[in-house]
């Protein structure tokens, strides 16, 4: 995740564990989740549904996420 | 860590003989449910203080009836209120979280030992999706379950509007919409807790589906996705004309505008504390020094019949154990009982002067230490409070995150360090909001060597002695001293991070909550609350350990035959004979290395417990009497005339900076002590702390001391 730009990506998989993985699912960043990256750095923002997350590089490298088309986004959202 | 095994030592009285009801107040940190319980409870929340746990949890009891027509007949329910920590998941991620999960699971040992009779789960109306993933998981808990959608108003504000009805269907349970900071909805919550705890009714047994039930993939992910398709339910958005407040988090978050915003508010923040704090500060030693004097005329000069002083004073004594007991919340013990009776005898026999010695000396300058830094610690905890209400306090831990990480801390520790800079308690009661225990233990290890105003005394003198012709050189002496903390502190966490608390600081995924106008009623009530708890720890610890100071510097006695006429070469003799003074002599060579003669050595024993006693001491065991320490040009003129045996100068360069740098390191301040061993549940970690940071102190002023005589500023 952390190869990406600013819009909107799907997360794919978790390869985070233990505590590290309890502490991201939690705060929404779990398998099939769209999460949007608002801020990017070290540590990053992103944008959750209406919540926003700080991230830091290490976390952000654990997790496999794809891009999102826009034109595909709100029919993702809708799901 | 958090092992519990006794009973709660306050138990909240309700004034009633039915067993009152436990309520329990949850949900995501950020979604105003400190506000809801401080609408709701009001001046009545106490902490309760839970042995073996760090975890402090507010209880309130409160009294909700039915809204009858009948005004005369309303029926009422007791019940113990409790304001869980922020919960974002049963499956905990700090100490705080594990509290509230076992409260709710009734697997909390002590009071909370049985599952809660109700539980109110808070919701954001602005961010109601992710709010409720939590509450997916309590509603399968199967308890009486109330959902509180809180800042109702604001999301009307904002264009959302909910259906409450359709919300309750949703999730089959009763739904009510709040909006703690204007007082809505607050009726009708109390109503709905009545009607779900009242004791008439039989309690049906609670099946609620799960929504992660026959699920294979992740559960979280299930949860969210409820969570949505609930939110997407029972909300409809308007599109409305919002300010958009976007432009201010980029620069508020930008590396390196974010930090120059963070430093320019914390320190106007300090800037306030110090410049604020200073009239109340005035005002308690007044008040203080009106009381020893009330005090001392009080107490008869003349000879009074021992039959009628020894009750007086032992009933006196009993009394001010009482008071102390009782603030710290201690039990009367076969022990503790013996200890006050027994030490009362004691008292009562003393003769009348050294009593009222006892009383001015030991018992109110003890008690006046420790409250003089109470308007600091308030004012600390009411800005650092609006600020993390605001929403600004996360994006400060979220720009110090990179900075801080290099040292192996979290970016929330930022706040801790600041706070410590007035007084290391309240930057020790602020490490909660760190989640990772770890990070939070070397935090709370590193603390008190930041420079904190009660050594602002002793760095005074130390330049007015060296450098006192000089205002240039006494001001980088004073940075030079600051700066020595700050790298000791950074270098001691990254040290503590490689050997005794290993592990790096756990990496940032944080919220950033949504900005809010934090409300002034909550920053008040959260004030209140520390404080009480900062006079409790501090003032007991305090009053104990300066009436054994006291009794250390005041015996064994001098013999009449030895007493010097002039009356402040009396204090000084009387000190040098004491048993600190005895003590002081014996230790000089441990000492010696380090340029300090004996009566320096009193100085340090004296001041273990606060460090600015010291002034005060320097100036009675150099015969000035206690009242010179006021007068720093006096003093600092009688210490230079200071000689050694030898006829050298005692106060050096290189004695007066190895002093300095002692005093940047040494623990020597036992209230905060107190409040390592509360928030680190066991006095393992307080004996840590006080035994690395004397034994840098020893280290670093030797090094200075024979460094600089090697120079020849000896």
């Amino acid at each position: 995740m952390t190869s990406f730009r600013p819009g909107t990506m799907q997360c794919l998989e978790l390869h985070a564990e233990g505590l590290d993985a309890v502490r991201l699912k939690r705060l929404g960043i779990c398998q099939g989740r769209l999460l949007e990256l608002i801020g990017p750095g070290d540590p990053m923002i992103l944008r959750i549904g209406t919540s926003q997350i700080g991230l830091s590089r290490r976390l952000a490298s654990l997790v496999l996420v794809q891009p999102v088309e826009p034109n595909r986004q709100d029919a993702a959202s809708q799901d | 860590m958090t092992t519990v095994d006794d009973v709660p030592a306050t138990e909240p009285s309700t004034g009633n003989e039915q067993q009152s009801k436990t309520v329990l107040l949850v949900g995501n940190p950020n979604v105003g449910k400190t506000s809801l319980f401080n609408a709701l409870a009001g001046l009545r929340a106490k902490t309760a203080n839970y042995p073996g746990v760090t975890v402090d949890l507010r209880v309130a009891a409160i009294q909700v009836r039915s809204v009858d027509s009948d005004p005369h007949c309303q029926a009422s329910a007791d019940l113990d209120l409790v304001d869980l920590p922020g919960l974002y998941s049963m499956q905990p991620a700090s100490p705080e979280e594990e509290v509230a999960a076992k409260c709710l699971r009734g697997e909390f040992q002590g009071r909370m030992d049985h599952s809660p009779d109700a539980v109110v789960v808070v919701v954001d109306a602005t961010n109601l999706s992710r709010t409720l993933v939590v509450a997916s998981e309590i509603l399968e808990l199967n308890l009486p379950t109330i959902v509180a959608v809180n800042l109702i108003d604001a999301a009307q504000a904002a264009g959302t509007e909910i259906n409450i009805q359709e919300l309750s269907n949703q999730l089959g349970c009763p739904v009510v919409p709040v909006s703690a900071r204007k007082g809505n909805g607050l009726d009708t919550l109390r109503e709905t807790i009545y009607d779900t705890v009242k004791p008439d009714e039989v309690a049906l047994p609670i099946a609620r589906a799960s929504c992660v039930a026959g699920c294979t993939g992740c559960p979280f992910a299930a949860r969210f996705d409820w969570a949505d398709q609930v939110a997407g339910c029972s909300t409809e958005s308007r599109k409305t004309v919002s300010r958009d407040l976007t432009w201010i988090d980029k620069t508020l978050t930008s590396p390196l505008l974010g930090l120059a915003a963070l430093l320019t508010v914390m320190l106007s923040v300090f800037f306030m504390i110090f410049w604020v704090a200073n009239y109340p500060m005035q005002w308690i030693e007044m008040a203080f020094g009106y009381i020893s004097e009330t005090v001392a005329a009080l107490i008869p000069s003349g000879p009074v019949a021992l039959w009628l002083w020894f009750p007086l004073a032992t009933l006196l004594s009993l009394a001010v154990f009482a008071g102390a007991y009782r603030l710290n919340e201690m039990k009367w013990t076969r022990w503790s009982t013996g200890t006050a009776v027994a030490v009362s005898l004691l008292i009562g026999m003393l003769p009348q002067a050294d009593f009222h010695s006892l009383a001015v000396d030991g018992v109110i300058a003890g008690i006046a230490g420790v409250v003089v830094f109470l308007p600091q610690i308030c004012i600390l905890f009411f800005f650092i409070t609006l600020l993390e209400d605001s929403g600004y306090m996360a994006r400060g831990a979220f720009v110090m995150e990179r900075l801080m990480r290099r040292v192996g801390l979290p970016g929330k520790a930022f706040v801790p360090m600041l706070s410590a800079h007035a007084c290391a308690i309240p930057g020790i009661m602020s490490t909660r909001t760190i989640e990772s225990w770890r990070d939070r233990l070397v935090t709370i290890l590193v603390l008190p060597l930041l420079t904190c105003s009660a050594r602002l005394p002793v760095y005074v003198m130390v330049a007015a002695l060296l450098f006192g012709d000089s205002p240039g050189k006494a001001a980088i002496m004073f940075a030079g001293a600051y700066l020595l903390g700050l790298i000791a502190a950074f270098g001691t966490a990254f040290l503590l991070k490689k050997t005794v608390v290993p592990g790096e600081a756990a990496p940032l995924v944080m919220e950033l909550p949504s900005y809010r106008l934090p409300s002034l009623r909550n920053a008040l009530l959260t004030m209140l609350d520390r404080g009480t708890i900062f006079l409790r720890q501090a003032g007991t610890t305090i009053l104990l350990i300066s009436v054994v100071l006291w009794a250390l510097a005041t015996y064994p006695k001098i013999p009449e035959a030895q007493l010097p006429v002039d009356e402040r070469q009396q204090a000084q003799a009387a000190l040098e004979y004491s048993a600190v003074g005895r003590i002081g002599q014996t230790i000089e060579p441990v000492f010696e290395p380090l340029g300090f003669d004996w009566k320096i050595d009193i100085g340090i024993m004296t001041s273990f417990a606060a460090r600015e006693v010291l002034v005060s001491s320097l100036s009675i065991v150099y015969g000035l009497g206690e009242d010179a320490a006021e007068d720093t040009d006096l003093l600092v003129e009688t210490l230079a005339r200071q000689t050694k045996p030898d006829g050298s100068p005692v106060f050096t360069t290189a004695t007066g900076l190895s002093l300095l740098v002692f005093f940047v390191l040494a623990m020597q301040c036992l209230p905060t002590q107190a409040v390592t061993k509360r928030e680190t549940g066991s006095l393992k970690w307080a004996i840590v702390q006080f035994c690395y940071m004397t034994g840098l102190a020893y280290v670093a002023a030797l090094m200075t001391y024979q460094t600089l005589a090697a120079l020849g500023f000896a």
